[in-house]
């Protein structure tokens, strides 16, 4: 049990590191981005490439990844920098789709390697310093390491003037216009930063899963990060964490449930399903700004609620 | 034959001795991994069935088939404890399979998985209970990837190669046309098919696939995709797909009257021939194979009690692969005399050679896939698979 215990909490570092992407471009800068898994994807293969394929250290490898995510991040956010949030969710659907369908086409090495088949034996990083047993409690560390570093990166970002101009920017774009600040550059940066941050989380999880294709990267994903981020509570980093560890906990606790269940498998398989979808709905009618809302701070004398 | 033989006799002995007789407590617990939602959702639940169908008779106890007409009695139950199979959805996706797996032998400790159907899961799923020391048999994976996994690795139906070259060569003979189009599913499992019966067509006669499409799962509308497959004028198809694709690919084809003159000729047939039963007129003329099940003994061993069981005929093919994959693993841990990963790969390679499947020889070769595969042909014909001549017999 321990093993999958540490395993869950693996996978939910992995997803916390791509909730707080997602949360500094939507929830502090309001950019409705639906591809957010290209992130993910291309830090998973970049890394994936230069370690297994072209023999460098898996630091390099997980540089790499978030770098190939961040120049992709600025390459979709350039041309559509100044477009409002609905066409921001339409581009980034599609750039996340043309990603997933490169990799999906393009053989990495003969026709088994890459494109449909995948890319198996994906070397764990320091495997040899550890036996079988420890090695995922190591991993485990490794990961919450970034998780800690993303997180302090994320809420030092957000107490910036930096922050203050992404928060300002997601009210609407008059006001940031007005004192002086170009948007469109800042939503290529936050585009870029958030990308970088996904590319580490695709890293650590192609090298600790050890297999990728590009069937794990399909536009669902990405509404699972949304999941997280709107159920833990936009804007609020911790939340975004909260909402990760709750959306993960609900989907393997339900695995375990049915064991205990003396109904058919097949039934409970799609019980499961639904029960899933009843509890998001559930959250979305009656906690809107999810677990954690968002603290905003408060300027000049509080006026009386309106009821 | 004389080796199988011997072999025979040692495990009927070994049976026979072996510790069947203690009343052990508790159960021995083994994995499946199937696709009960999802695409892959109608196999996976027939998956699903036929595992249960061979646990139900091992735990009651039962006179299991061997080749040259014998029967063993087995059971009640696996080393005198009742099996137990815990049964986990893959969403059809392999991250959600990679969840269950991990589950499976981390949580659950089994020795033993059994699963997936799909070969771009079971390429995943693989390497991990492979890594860890668990034995894993698929059961209707086909990718020509999946035979590089490593010992702990098994599979009961025949690989891509195989089927590939058998579609490829059928289809020459039948039609005689040497020009062909492939449409296949953009997974390790379609395109395995593409690559190998594109090349026994160039290199045993001489043909050419004029036109190779991969498409992809799930998509509303494959329009595009048939445009592209009748370029370069193809006399025939090949043609791969699962349920859902197939009925959209069909009725589109069939709006738009695309057919190669000399028609399609399949793999799996019953990977759709469900689905295009509502409209069967879409589907008239398609030829093809099924793996080993049909016959007297498919009949009388399986498709019956099936009928008995659900009241319905077996969904696909793949329930029958899936029932003999849990002999062979229930067979193997009773003659490993243990639940012990490393003792049941061992047994695996000896009790396949004893085992008659319901769907054909189930020997394993030294990567643990099968040696053979056995083919029947059909054709698709008023809404029903009708036996088709091979070609020259």
């Amino acid at each position: 049990m321990s093993e999958f215990l540490v395993y869950l909490a693996t996978m939910s570092g992995i997803y916390g590191i791509l909730s707080l992407s997602l949360n500094l471009q939507y929830g502090l800068t309001g950019l409705a981005n639906f591809g957010h898994v290209a992130f993910f994807m291309l830090g998973a293969y970049t890394s994936t490439i230069l370690v297994l394929l072209a023999q460098l250290p898996f630091p390099l490898g997980l540089l790499g990844g978030a770098l190939a995510a961040a120049l992709f991040g600025g390459l979709i956010a350039l041309p559509t920098a100044n477009l409002q949030q609905d066409y921001w969710a339409i581009t980034t659907l599609a750039a996340a789709e043309i990603v997933r369908l490169v990799f999906l086409n393009q053989p990495l090495k003969g026709p088994y390697v890459g494109a449909s088949f995948g890319v198996g034996g994906i070397p764990q990083p320091w495997r040899q310093a550890f036996s079988a047993a420890t090695y995922p409690y190591f991993y485990l560390a490794l990961v919450l390491a970034c998780l800690l570093a993303t997180y302090a990166v994320v809420s030092w970002l957000a107490r910036m003037p930096f922050g203050r101009t992404l928060r300002a920017i997601r009210e609407g774009d008059a006001v940031p216009l007005a004192l002086g600040k170009n948007v469109g550059r800042f939503r290529v940066k936050v585009m870029m930063l958030g990308g970088a941050l996904g590319g580490v989380a695709g890293s650590l999880f192609a090298h600790y899963n050890a297999f990728i294709d590009p069937y794990y990267f399909l536009p669902l994903e990405t509404f699972l990060v949304w999941a997280m981020v709107l159920l833990g509570g936009c804007g609020n980093h911790l939340g975004a964490l909260l909402g990760t560890v709750t959306v993960l906990a609900f989907y393997h606790s339900t695995r375990f449930l049915k064991d205990y269940l003396p109904l058919p498998s097949q039934t409970l398989a799609s019980l499961r399903m639904v029960v899933i979808g009843v509890l998001i709905i559930l959250v979305v009618l009656f906690l809107p700004q999810g677990l954690l809302p968002e603290r905003k701070r408060r300027y000049g004398p509080r006026r009386p609620a309106r009821s | 034959m004389q080796t199988w033989r011997i072999r025979l006799t040692g495990i009927l002995l070994l049976l026979a001795l072996g510790p069947t007789v203690q009343a052990a407590q508790g159960e021995v617990v083994i994995g499946l991994l199937t696709p009960l939602t999802g695409t892959n959702a109608v196999q996976g639940t027939d998956i699903q069935r036929g595992v249960a169908l061979a646990v139900e008779r091992i735990n009651a106890g039962y006179a299991v088939p061997l080749k040259g007409n014998l029967r063993l009695p087995f059971g009640p139950g696996v080393l005198g404890k009742p099996l137990r199979v815990l049964v986990e959805d893959t969403e059809s996706r392999p991250a959600s399979a990679m969840d269950a797996v991990r589950k499976l032998v981390n949580v659950d400790k089994v020795p033993l998985v059994l699963g997936e159907y799909a070969s771009g899961i079971s390429l995943p799923t693989g390497q991990f209970t492979n890594a860890q020391g668990v034995v894993q048999i698929a059961i209707a994976s086909t990718s020509p990837a999946l035979r590089d996994i490593g010992p702990f690795f098994f599979d009961v139906m025949g690989l891509d190669d195989v089927a590939g070259r058998a579609l490829a060569r059928f289809a020459v003979k039948d039609s005689g046309a040497r020009r062909f189009t492939s449409i296949v599913p953009n997974n390790p499992f379609g395109v395995g098919i593409e690559l190998h019966a594109c090349k026994t067509l160039e290199e045993e006669f001489g043909g050419q696939c004029v036109a190779k499409v991969r498409y992809e799962l799930e998509k509303p509308d494959y329009r595009a995709e048939l445009q592209a497959a009748f370029q370069g004028n193809p006399e025939a198809g090949f043609y791969t797909a699962y349920g859902t694709e197939a009925r959209l690919l069909f009725k589109q084809a069939y709006e738009l009257g695309l057919k190669p003159p000399k028609g399609w000729y399949a793999d799996y047939l019953t990977m759709w021939s469900n689905e295009v039963a509502q409209t069967p007129e879409i589907a008239e003329g398609v030829k093809g194979f099924e793996v080993g099940v049909s016959g007297d003994f498919y009949e009388a061993e399986y498709a019956q009690a099936y009928r008995a069981k659900y009241g319905e005929a077996p969904l696909t093919s793949f329930g029958a692969y899936a029932y003999d994959a849990t002999w062979l693993a229930a067979l193997a841990i009773q003659l490993a005399g243990k639940p012990d990963p490393q003792a049941i790969r061992a047994a695996l390679h000896v009790v396949d050679d004893a085992y008659l499947g319901v769907t054909g020889d189930k020997t394993f070769d030294a990567d643990g896939m099968q040696v053979t595969e056995t083919y029947q042909w059909f054709i698709y014909t008023g809404g029903k698979l009708k036996p088709y001549p091979y070609p020259g017999e």
